[in-house]
């Protein structure tokens, strides 16, 4: 029962992470940059709602207006960004995103405190099933990522716009010669990435609080789970992200005599396990050898 | 008389970082964002050092060490993955340096950090603090300005300007970068260790994110190869914070304008700089 209890807390945990890692690999796809930013754009979607909440609203209103607020900062972390993007000068890309997330949750931190917010009154629902339990907001995070992922397999395997970005992914010259506005679907890739990360800064403020700082684990985890997973295999990047949530809590829970690990120690492993995968196969866990000619 | 001490002994100190960063970043190309985790592994081993009874001197040849130790581990991994990779690695190391400390409680003190660090006996107050650390400081300027003449400056430099053509001339560059790193890493331990001895207390929370912020600020603002670039970018950061002097803000709330300076300056910076940035044809 404690095992399996420990799967499902890593199964709502992993997916967690899968769905910010999925933001993350569809910006990469579509122009090759590394959004440290979303980390930050999470807590903002979470404080969005948090305002929301504060003025009496309902919960659907809330939720409407954190992800409109995340839809909003996906559009102007691409308007920051864009100028290095059709460069192709990605690391600066990145330099501009860790500023852009440090501004954010500096300005969150000036306005709200550092101090957590909580997003519901009350105590937080637990279903219990046959001994293993599991929080309400767990569930719909679950549900989200089952959602979530039906509607990207539609939208990348089914939908003509999926093709489209299949198709920038491949090769962005040779879309663009096929009529494709590439800037356009790079920026709704934006918009999309902030509102799924908007979604999951709701729930983990609905789980428990929420910090202005709380959202750069998360994402240094979603970008672990990139990097071992492989920047270009979703396969790779879905395990990866489930693994290095499940393989740290297996490891502070277990008993191993005199030495015990406290849970601050997850991402001491997340990191080393991170290491070790990326040192044996540096182009993620599916990978397979290429030679150059 | 203290304040004046105080700016003094952070601007050399900023300008020992800025030559690490400087060599790394802005004559080598490489985006090295695992410094922060590097500096603070060097101070946790000399205030772990100091605390255990060890001589203040003993513990800085430590500190050097254990930042060495550091600098080879992302010298070995940036000639494994990729450029993004290594630098989104480095960034994940920050986090992962943080957890370390703070769950090893026994011995780091955990998040409440380390207090009472104490000084060499040639150093016993802030001006001899202050004086060490222009002689450092300029001591570490010198030692770039003549690398920068010397031809593993010039390599160094071409490294940036394009990796294929040293290789072709028969270059290891991996053994470049991997010294690059190291060397950068063994002055940010420098810096470190003067600032611990300056301020006598590491904050668990020291070297995160808004450290990098700090870090890449002061490397763009130094972007090109000259000496003069690094002094200014230093004195610029430096100086910075102290505008908000002359604003009334509450205390608790400094730390978090000051980021928000950082951050903002640096995307401005960027939009304006990007250009030089990254080396383009042009005829010499």
């Amino acid at each position: 029962m404690f095992v399996l209890q420990i799967l499902l807390t890593s199964l709502v945990t992993g997916t967690q992470v899968l769905l910010l890692a999925a933001g993350l690999y569809l910006i990469y796809t579509v122009t090759r940059t590394v959004h440290i930013a979303l980390g930050a754009s999470t807590i903002a979607g979470g404080y969005a709602y948090y305002v929301g909440f504060q003025m009496g609203l309902p919960w659907y209103a809330c939720l409407a207006f954190g992800l409109a607020f995340s839809a909003l900062l996906g559009l102007l972390c691409y308007f920051l960004i864009k100028p290095y993007i059709q460069k192709s000068q990605v690391l600066l890309a990145l330099l501009v995103s860790i500023a852009l997330g440090v501004a954010l949750e500096a300005a969150l931190a000036l306005v709200f405190g550092p101090e957590g917010r909580y997003l519901m009154d009350g105590v937080l629902p637990v279903f219990d099933f046959w001994g293993v339990r599991v929080t309400q907001v767990g569930l719909y995070t679950l549900l989200v990522g089952l959602f979530t992922g039906i509607i990207a397999y539609i939208f990348l395997h089914v939908l003509p716009l999926g093709r489209v970005v299949r198709a920038i992914a491949q090769h962005p010259q040779c879309a663009s010669l096929m009529g494709i506005k590439e800037r356009r679907v790079q920026m709704v890739i934006y918009i999309v990435a902030g509102v799924v990360a908007g979604i999951m800064g709701i729930l983990t403020g609905l789980n428990g609080a929420i910090t202005p700082y709380a959202g750069l684990q998360p994402i240094s985890m979603a970008f672990m789970a990139l990097l071992v997973g492989g920047l270009t295999d979703f396969r790779g990047v879905a395990l990866a992200s489930y693994l290095l949530v499940l393989i740290p809590e297996l490891i502070v829970s277990g008993n191993f005599g005199e030495i015990s690990f406290s849970s601050s120690w997850k991402m001491v492993f997340v990191f080393v396990i991170s290491l070790a995968v990326l040192a044996l196969k540096p182009n993620g866990i599916f990978s397979s050898v290429t030679r150059k000619s | 008389m203290g304040y004046f001490l105080t700016i003094l002994s952070f601007f050399f100190n900023t300008l020992i970082q800025g030559v690490a960063v400087h060599l790394v970043l802005s004559l080598a190309g490489i985006i090295f964002l695992g410094m922060p985790t590097v500096l603070k592994a060097s101070l946790y081993a000399l205030a772990i050092a100091e605390k255990s009874g060890i001589s203040p001197e003993v513990s800085f040849f430590i500190a050097i060490l254990v930042s060495l130790l550091v600098g080879l581990l992302f010298a070995l991994l940036y000639t494994r993955v990729s450029p993004d990779s290594f630098a989104v690695l480095g960034m994940a190391s920050m986090l992962a340096l943080d957890a370390l400390v703070k769950s090893m409680d026994k011995v780091t003190n955990g998040v409440l950090g380390i207090s009472g660090i104490v000084r060499p006996g040639w150093m016993p107050d802030l001006m001899m603090v202050g004086i060490v650390s222009v002689i450092v400081g300029l001591i570490c300027l010198f030692f770039e300005l003549i690398l920068l003449q010397t031809p593993f400056g010039r390599k160094m430099r071409g490294f940036k300007e394009d990796e294929i053509t040293l290789q072709s001339m028969g270059i290891n560059t991996k053994k470049l970068s991997r010294f690059v790193i190291i060397i950068s890493s063994l002055f940010l331990s420098i810096a470190g260790s003067l600032f611990l001895w300056r301020i006598q207390f590491l904050d668990a929370n020291f070297g995160g994110v808004p450290a990098l912020v700090f870090l890449l600020t002061l490397g763009i603002l130094a972007l090109k190869p000259r000496i003069r670039f690094v002094v200014l970018g230093s004195a610029v950061v430096t100086f910075l914070p102290e505008i908000l002097r002359f604003f009334q803000f509450p205390s608790s709330l400094m730390g978090y304008i000051r980021d928000l300076l950082y951050a903002l300056f640096l995307i401005l910076l960027i939009h304006q700089l990007h250009k030089h940035f990254i080396p383009s044809r042009r005829t010499i």
